[in-house]
């Protein structure tokens, strides 16, 4: 299995996941052209595409979704409350692409078994997915208020994550926000901040190698270096030392991290 | 029906649509330029109007944020202290040093001159940079700098020191940031017009006052459970009609004023 984050953060999400018989993006939160080009520079082509699993029906997740399966006649997997709250958002999706992913069930596609797990998030049914593969297992989560114990159950033990790290509290706190704004983004249906997700993390990973991409990023309220900063310190704290099996990576709302193995 | 005649008048009639529409864009563009361009003016000519002088601007438009770590002084170097003698506080992030031989801080033409401690006696010394000395309380501050910028009123980088009658220095504290970095991203600063205009129109800018210096620092912005985070930061020192003056600083990165920082005070400058 591998993969790449094409790109990350409240201007589009999606992310890209193959193996050798199969390939599929998590969420088409650009438009169609900018997903050709980002999966370009991965090497890879839009044509070769099995299917989009949809998380929830907020913009940045689905913006390309609907133009991207007429184009390309991908299947499209999502659960029916988010089906249903994309309707008039993506325009018409053909019956014969149009799929129901229900919450905590497994779908099999050759080698890949893919999960799906609920999160917290104001959308109508927000889900995100696990992917397991040979024993390897690759977990996304972002868009989630905070990681209950539930969660973490689910994601416990992942080869690698593509974990949110949303925003430093203080930097929205002190920022420009209007104040709903700030207490939507801080409620349990929000985002989670760069130190309750390191805490998070540290209750699910284990002692090997685990490569875990700090994602969703605030445009506003949060920075690459400080979120990768506050990670590993909170870490640190919990007593995981960050470098020796814990590995943090940057992704980015334009550029595509690298196609890495799982 | 004659589909060819409808077909061109119909695309004649979209053609003159068009050309109206653009010629609308273009006129509502030109206006909303125009808007802006009286703005910026007005900022300065308000300023102009209410007496208030500034000087030449820097031209500064991206920096980085910048983080560090609070330095823990080693006891070993209070023990193999030369030509001094050193303390540390219980928690080893402050030192305070009393030279055993007099060190003059007389300069020519009777301005002060730290340089003799800086370079002799201080740790990193020539990173600090003088903020505020004050005759009659004989006291000066130094801030701690990253490429000669200053982190403004940061208290884990702060230099005091202390003299007698004879200018002669007594003692110092020192507080120091260690693995400072700049953060790879550069950001687009708020120009500093844009610093200035945020204070005048909350009416910190007093009608006459001199602007004397804009400067770009570093200011406290978050705190990590072992690293300090700090933000670009525009400081605009204010010289007003009476003779004492102010200090304010601007968030650089979006343009919001700073409440006063710690321990930040107005000067006398008579």
């Amino acid at each position: 299995m591998r993969f790449s984050v094409l790109a990350s953060g409240s201007t589009g999400n999606s992310i890209y996941i193959e193996n050798d018989e199969h390939a599929f993006l998590v969420d088409a939160g650009l438009s169609t052209r900018k997903l050709e080009k980002l999966l370009g520079e991965v090497g890879r082509d839009m044509k070769a595409l099995d299917g989009i699993f949809v998380t929830h029906e907020h913009s940045d997740h689905i913006r390309g979704l609907g133009v991207t399966a007429r184009k390309y006649g991908v299947p499209i997997y999502a659960n029916e409350k988010t089906w249903k709250a994309m309707d008039g958002l993506v325009g018409n999706v053909p019956a014969e692409q149009r799929f129901v992913f229900d919450m905590e069930t497994v779908k099999t596609f050759g080698s890949f078994d893919v999960q799906s797990f609920a999160v917290s998030h104001d959308a109508a049914d927000p889900m995100f997915y696990i992917f397991h593969e040979n024993g390897r297992k690759l977990v996304l989560i972002t868009d989630t208020g905070y990681v209950s114990d539930r969660m973490k159950g689910w994601i416990r033990e992942a080869d690698a994550y593509v974990f949110e790290s949303n925003h430093d509290v203080s930097m929205l706190q002190m920022g420009r926000y209007p104040w709903n704004i700030k207490r939507r983004i801080l409620s349990d249906v929000g985002h989670v901040s760069n130190e309750d997700a390191a805490v998070a993390m540290s209750e699910v990973v284990s002692e090997k190698e685990t490569r875990i991409y700090l994602s969703h990023l605030s445009k506003d309220n949060n920075m690459k270096d400080l979120a990768r900063l506050s990670v590993s310190q909170t870490l640190e704290t919990c007593g995981i030392r960050v470098g020796e099996y814990v590995h943090l990576f940057d992704t980015d709302a334009e550029q595509p991290t690298e196609l890495v193995p799982v | 029906m004659d589909w060819n005649k409808t077909k061109t008048i119909f695309i004649i009639v979209f053609a003159i649509l068009n050309v109206f529409l653009y010629s609308l864009y273009v006129n509502r563009y030109t206006e909303v330029k125009r808007i802006d361009v009286q703005g910026e003016t007005k900022i300065e000519e308000r300023l102009k109007m209410d007496g208030i002088t500034y000087p030449k601007l820097p031209e500064i438009e991206t920096a980085s944020f910048a983080s560090g770590e609070v330095w823990v002084f080693d006891p070993k170097e209070v023990k193999d202290a030369k030509g001094q003698t050193l303390r540390l506080t219980d928690d080893r992030g402050t030192i305070v040093g009393v030279p055993k031989e007099p060190v003059s801080i007389k300069g020519e033409d009777g301005k002060l001159d730290f340089g003799g401690l800086l370079d002799k006696y201080v740790k990193n010394g020539s990173d600090y940079k003088l903020w505020k000395a004050d005759e009659k309380k004989r006291e000066a501050v130094f801030f701690q700098t990253i490429d000669s910028l200053p982190f403004y009123f940061n208290q884990s980088s702060t230099l005091t020191v202390h003299w007698n009658e004879a200018l002669e220095v007594t003692d110092y504290q020192q507080r120091m940031m260690d693995e400072i970095v700049l953060f790879n991203q550069e950001k687009d600063l708020f120009p500093p017009i844009q610093a200035i205009n945020a204070l005048y129109s909350r009416g910190y800018l007093k009608t006459d006052s001199t602007i004397t210096k804009v400067e770009m620092g570093y200011s406290p912005l978050v705190q990590l459970t072992k690293t300090q985070v700090f933000a670009p930061t525009w400081h605009i020192h204010v010289k007003l009609n009476d003779g004492t003056s102010e200090d304010f600083f601007v968030n650089a990165v979006d343009g919001k004023v700073l409440d006063k920082l710690p321990e930040q005070i107005i000067e006398e400058d008579g």
